[in-house]
């Protein structure tokens, strides 16, 4: 099996070296950040999502990751829990054509990768073995939100990790991801840029492999989650690398819900919505005229009922925006609201604007349609897209 | 169609009335009305309400309109349109009596706005004019909905904040001598700019605040209106408008075509044009809309608004004085009150007896914008003859 091509997303936040998800970025909200630009350029025929620590177990938005990703209603898309060895574990066992994404959202390792799979080309992937041990040095149970952790690091090198190493350890380079830098280090493994333990540093361990910064030949990847793990033989060829990874900004300055509330919901409303809002579909009437949201009577020509479903673009240019002050209980706040005149059409689209804690968006100024969480409303999600301007905040602030 | 004259106005003072409820408010209100009418007027002469309300704090509008009042005897109809629910309810009562179908109406606009804890109001207030799939959720709350619009007015025309700031400074002036004026203080072009900001170019200081408040007219036909008073004055022009409810389906967010329709219908009935107006009260709900309705309601060209507020024509003493009463920005928001009380204002004016009473106008226009933007309402007055 081989890696075709690679996207990796980290949310702009930052805490102590470390990125933290925004209010309204969740594991859905990731996948989508991660495997949108891939989904783009490629043929996709299904999508394994994998995570550790899902946030919404049942009821989680598969139809909302399948919409976002331009897919309709009919893609396989399928959620499964893991950690890092895991995610090797997905990679080296899916077909072409499926688009495996890995999340993390714990706090301090927030991000997400995505890999598309391709029978040749790329990087290539070969089973080089696995370990099933058992030592539960961190321990979560459903609905806790605190592991039981033995914090004792000498006791998890000794009788997990370093064993383990041993045994999946290559004749060539060896790296290891699902452990920190640092004990990567202790364990003998060569130096990753991985900034994350999680399933998706899998991802970001890939993408160095295949950017030229590893060492020439063949490679042993380690994948490890506490006393069990994954190995394979990664060749080292050059592949097309994603990235969208902006300068990381204080978490303080992050829009926070400073009063929760329960927001009505009405599911109806929701059903009527969803597939134009999260598949971001406008309705194109015979005389031509697009509309967004669709509306049953055309704008232009006064007729009802001719209109077509019609793809937006996700790139677009804002026609106003004013960013509210006042805290709204049950919104992250200061938010900001935009009217983004959408490209190829005369449709505009009312979006919160994303990380404006970051930066806010200026009238005339460019930028994409993201999907965010917009709300938790009775606690359903409910998801939208986002405005988030081209313009880096950090980069702005550097050249200013 | 036949003469339609305003002939008692009344209402009680604007402000935070934690201690009425809907029930006490109707009924002083109406006794103030009723008060006014030179010659006097019985509740028993009244052949039929409109109630202009918004939110339906104390439950079933028109119902508890007919009990607290006395009017179980006669047709009651309750009226929401938005932030236009008080023109819209006068424009109802004036077609009823042109008609011919009835002689003497009730228009009585009434809201509590202070009934529910601050936290939950812009949710509530957003559950009234949001679609629940797509705008709701995204937070639109009412000075966003405005300030929307007069960001994108500002960008294009090049109008700034201190802009802004006069026409708070301006009505804030106006309230200070009005004793039902919520808001009864001066402030400073620098203290408006200073202010805590809410949304955009909005701060605290360029914002309505959030009033509970009641308003009434006595309308009566031209055949039996002196009976009531020999100073009537005269409802020559009602217009309403309507725009689309989705600002994404606004083509063009400097004006309010809402605002214009229900202008073009008004000023067209009473046979009139802008330049004829002497006096208005005008929906400023947000500093920046004021100068909005300046241009949709033809007091000057597009993007010349400025220039207007700089040159202090629509201050008290000017060429055209707008919103002398305070408007919403310092007499108060109780929206179904807001424009029946622009009419009181506006009657008192045209009689000569208003508390900052202006020299001898003949003209005066009411106008409210609401909801997503999207409805207007324009009432237009004339001064009682000789």
């Amino acid at each position: 099996m081989s890696v075709a091509a690679l996207s990796l997303y980290r949310p702009v936040w930052e805490s102590r070296g470390q990125r933290v998800a925004g209010p309204d970025e969740d594991v859905l909200t990731l996948a989508v950040a991660a495997a949108r630009p891939l989904a783009e350029q490629h043929p996709v025929a299904r999508v394994v999502l994998l995570t550790s620590a899902p946030d919404v177990l049942e009821g989680f938005g598969t139809g909302v990751v399948a919409r976002a990703l331009g897919l309709g209603d009919a893609a396989p898309v399928e959620l499964r829990i893991g950690g890092a060895d895991a995610a090797l574990g997905v990679l080296l066992e899916a077909a072409a054509g499926t688009l495996v994404v890995g999340v993390d959202l714990a706090p301090g390792s927030a991000a997400a990768g995505a890999a598309l799979m391709a029978d040749g080309g790329g990087i290539l992937l070969s089973e080089a073995g696995s370990v099933h041990g058992s030592l539960p040095m961190r321990v979560r149970h459903a609905g806790a939100q605190l592991a039981a952790v033995y914090g004792d690091g000498r006791v998890e090198r000794e009788l997990a990790t370093a064993p383990l190493v041993e045994r999946l350890r290559g004749e060539g380079t060896t790296y290891v991801v699902g452990a920190s830098p640092s004990e990567a280090k202790r364990l003998g493994a060569a130096p990753l840029p991985v900034p994350t333990r999680g399933p998706a540093g899998v991802f970001f361990a890939l993408a160095a492999l295949g950017s030229g910064d590893a060492a020439e030949g063949a490679a042993r990847l380690v994948a490890l989650d506490a006393a069990s793990g994954r190995a394979a033989d990664v060749s080292t060829t050059s592949v097309e690398v994603l990235r969208d990874e902006r300068p990381g900004v204080p978490v303080a300055e992050r829009p926070s819900i400073t009063q929760p509330v329960e927001i009505p919901f009405s599911m109806p409303a929701y059903a009527r919505a969803f597939e134009a809002k999260i598949g971001l579909i406008a309705a194109t009437c015979e005389c031509g005229a697009t509309s967004f949201p669709p509306r049953q009577l055309c704008l232009e020509c006064g007729e009802t009922e001719r209109t077509t479903p019609t793809p937006l673009a996700r790139t677009g240019e804002v026609y106003t925006y004013v960013k509210v002050h006042v805290p709204i209980p049950g919104i992250a706040g200061p938010y900001g609201l935009a009217i983004v005149s959408v490209d190829d059409t005369t449709v505009r689209v009312l979006a919160q604007v994303a990380d404006v804690g970051a930066r806010e968006a200026r009238i005339g100024e460019r930028g994409q349609l993201v999907l965010r969480r917009v709300a938790v409303r009775e606690g359903v999600p409910d998801y939208g897209y986002a405005f988030r301007s081209d313009v880096d905040a950090v980069e702005e602030r550097k050249s200013a | 169609m036949r003469d339609v004259a305003v002939v008692g106005a009344g209402m009680v003072p604007f402000g935070e009335r934690f201690d009425q409820g809907m029930k006490e408010l109707l009924p002083v209100t109406l006794a103030n009305a009723l008060a006014s009418v030179d010659k006097g007027m019985e509740r028993s002469e009244i052949q039929a309400a409109w109630f202009g309300q918004l939110q339906t704090s104390d439950g079933h509008p028109a119902g508890v309109l007919a009990d607290s009042c006395g009017l179980l005897d006669i047709p009651v109809t309750r009226i929401e349109n938005q932030c236009a629910t008080g023109n819209d309810a006068v424009r109802n009562a004036t077609l009823a009596i042109a008609s011919g179908a009835i002689d003497v109406a009730l228009v009585i606009g009434a809201d509590k706005t202070r009934e529910t804890p601050s936290v939950s109001t812009f949710w509530d207030w957003m559950g009234l004019a949001r679609d629940r799939g797509w705008d709701y959720p995204l937070g639109l709350i009412a000075p966003a909905n405005f300030a929307l619009h007069v960001a994108r007015y500002m960008h294009e025309y090049d109008v700034r904040p201190e802009h802004l700031a006069m026409v708070a400074v301006k009505n804030h002036h106006n309230a200070v001598t009005n004793p039902i004026a919520h808001l009864r203080m001066e402030v400073t072009v620098e203290q408006v700019l200073a202010a805590p900001r809410v949304v955009g170019p909005f701060g605290v200081l360029d914002c309505t605040p959030q009033s509970d408040g009641a308003a009434a007219l006595l309308l009566a036909s031209a055949e039996v209106a002196d009976r009531y008073t020999d100073h009537p004055v005269w409802v020559r022009g009602v217009g309403l408008g309507l725009d689309r409810v989705m600002h994404a389906h606004k083509a063009d967010m400097t004006t309010f075509p809402a605002t214009t329709k229900a202008a073009k219908a008004a000023y067209s009935m009473a046979g009139i044009g802008p330049s004829d107006i002497d006096v208005a009260e005008v929906h400023d709900c947000f500093s920046g809309v004021e100068l909005m309705d300046y241009e949709d309601l033809g007091f000057c060209e597009r993007g010349d608004a400025k220039k207007l507020i700089e040159s202090g024509a629509t201050k008290i003493g000017g060429s055209l004085p707008v919103n002398p009463s305070g408007g919403l920005k310092a007499k108060g928001h109780p929206p179904g009150a807001t424009g029946v009380a622009q009419c009181v204002e506006l009657f008192e004016q045209l009689r000569g007896e208003a508390c900052n009473q202006l020299d001898s106008p003949r003209w005066g226009l009411a106008h409210n914008i609401g909801g997503p933007t999207a409805v207007s309402a324009v009432t237009i007055l004339e001064a009682p003859r000789g």
